[in-house]
């Protein structure tokens, strides 16, 4: 670490703000969102509905992090209120924040949610000459599943412009000096002055939380029918 | 099945099948928009055939009861299929169609499209009929390829609707 003596307070501590699944959880689907879209439009339908159905299963984990995982994914801790935002927004927020702002954590929201939107349309969608369909689709009829599959099409662009504007606004923290990179990728990163590391879920629970995805993706993968 | 591609006399007929059916559809005073929606309703109708198959198969023990009315109702419409594509039913008609230029521009690979399709909706009905269920997934499996073999080509990609 570079010393920066011109600086009024010591070099800012670092610790682990991204916790393991977290950040497995992020690359993967970096990797398999864009997989998806190739393999739906380049005639791959068995692929598309395998990585739809590994990206089902990381929202399931996402959702079991959201609520039992280490603080800093938790939705009750970076989902604030209006009065927050607006006080993050005109710099007037009274403490600091470690992990996503109050305005980061609403576009992570509304990123996992279209995303499950997307993943929820596509279990559903009917193929036109039926080689390939949701797992889920015997629940809908023909034209039922027809019109799925046309939102599932046009929601995937929202996907896009939501995942646009979580990249811009990467890149205008990067312009401010700010890496929000780098901790998604080791998990380790600046602490503003005065703010505490957060404590990291045990890893027995990343175990439960797995295995209960897993067995929730499952029985969605067979149409939910337990054979 | 490849012998009966390959078997020239029989396409020159199906073509000239398709001849004298666009002939008669302008007989019949039908237009090109009228052949549009007639066709765009036959091929819904052998998809939601095809959707009831499928998912009559997923429940691990299909009922022939609802297999066969459905395979014969595939064998029965597909025969018809180079009939729906008379000259004038395309986009020029200037309604909604994912109808592509080509299948009147290349008929000669759209009629073995549609052959396919035939012979694999009559060997799915066949099957269906021997009421052996096991082999219906794969025979239906193999019909959904020859439907998609076609779109893939002769049909335009959603994008807008
Ligand atoms: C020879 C080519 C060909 C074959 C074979 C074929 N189709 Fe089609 N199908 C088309 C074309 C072209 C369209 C677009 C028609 C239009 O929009 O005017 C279409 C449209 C459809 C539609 C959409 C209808 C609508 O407008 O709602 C369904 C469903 C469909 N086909 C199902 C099937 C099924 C199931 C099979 C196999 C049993 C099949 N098709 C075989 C060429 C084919
Ligand atoms: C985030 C995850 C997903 C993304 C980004 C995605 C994206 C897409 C896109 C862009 C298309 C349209 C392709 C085209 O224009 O031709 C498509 C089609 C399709 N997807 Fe998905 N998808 C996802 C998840 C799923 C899941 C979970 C399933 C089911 C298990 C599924 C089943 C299908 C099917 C059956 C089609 C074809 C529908 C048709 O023929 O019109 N998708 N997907």
């Amino acid at each position: 670490m570079t010393a920066q003596p011109a600086a009024a307070e010591a070099t800012p501590a670092r610790a682990r703000i991204w916790d393991f699944p977290t950040r497995l959880l992020h690359w993967l689907l970096v990797l398999l969102i864009p997989f998806s879209w190739w393999s739906a439009t380049h005639d791959h339908l068995p692929w598309h509905i395998l990585s739809g159905l590994t990206i089902l299963g990381l929202l399931c984990f996402r959702l079991l992090w959201g609520l039992f995982g280490s603080p800093t994914a938790r939705f009750s801790r970076f989902l604030a209120g209006p009065r927050t935002i607006a006080a993050y927004v005109g710099g007037r927020l009274g403490r600091v924040v470690v992990g996503h702002n109050p305005l980061g954590g609403w576009s992570v929201a509304a990123m996992l949610l279209v995303l499950a939107t997307q993943v929820g349309l596509g279990l559903f969608s009917v193929d036109e000459d039926e080689l390939n369909e949701g797992p889920l689709s015997r629940f809908v009829d023909f034209d039922t599943g027809r019109a799925i599959a046309h939102w599932h099409h046009k929601v995937f662009w929202v996907l896009v412009a939501l995942i646009g504007i979580h990249l811009i606004a990467i890149l205008v923290y990067a312009l401010k000096r700010r890496n929000l990179l780098g901790p998604m990728i080791t998990g380790v990163g600046r602490l503003a002055p005065g703010a505490q590391a957060p404590p990291l879920a045990p890893a027995w629970r990343i175990a439960a939380a797995a295995l209960a995805a897993f067995a929730i993706t499952w029985v969605i993968a067979h149409g939910l029918r337990l054979r | 099945m490849a012998v009966i591609h390959r078997n020239g006399l029989l396409r020159t007929l199906t073509t000239a099948g398709a001849v004298l059916a666009a002939g008669a559809v302008v007989a019949a005073g039908l237009t090109g928009a009228d052949a549009l929606k007639d066709r765009q309703a036959h091929m819904k109708e052998m998809g939601k055939a095809s959707k009831a198959i499928a998912d009559e198969l997923k429940t691990g023990k299909a009922d022939p009861a609802v297999i066969k009315p459905n395979a014969d109702k595939i064998a029965t419409n597909s025969k018809n299929i180079p009939t729906w594509f008379p000259k004038g039913s395309g986009p020029e008609t200037g309604l909604k169609t994912k109808a592509l230029p080509i299948i009147w521009t290349d008929p000669e690979e759209f009629q073995t499209k549609a052959h396919n399709v035939q012979v694999a909706a009559a060997n799915l009905d066949a099957v269906a009929d021997t009421g052996d269920m096991a082999k219906v997934g794969p025979a239906a499996k193999e019909l959904g390829q020859a439907c998609h073999s076609c779109h893939e080509k002769f049909q335009a990609k959603e994008k807008d609707d």
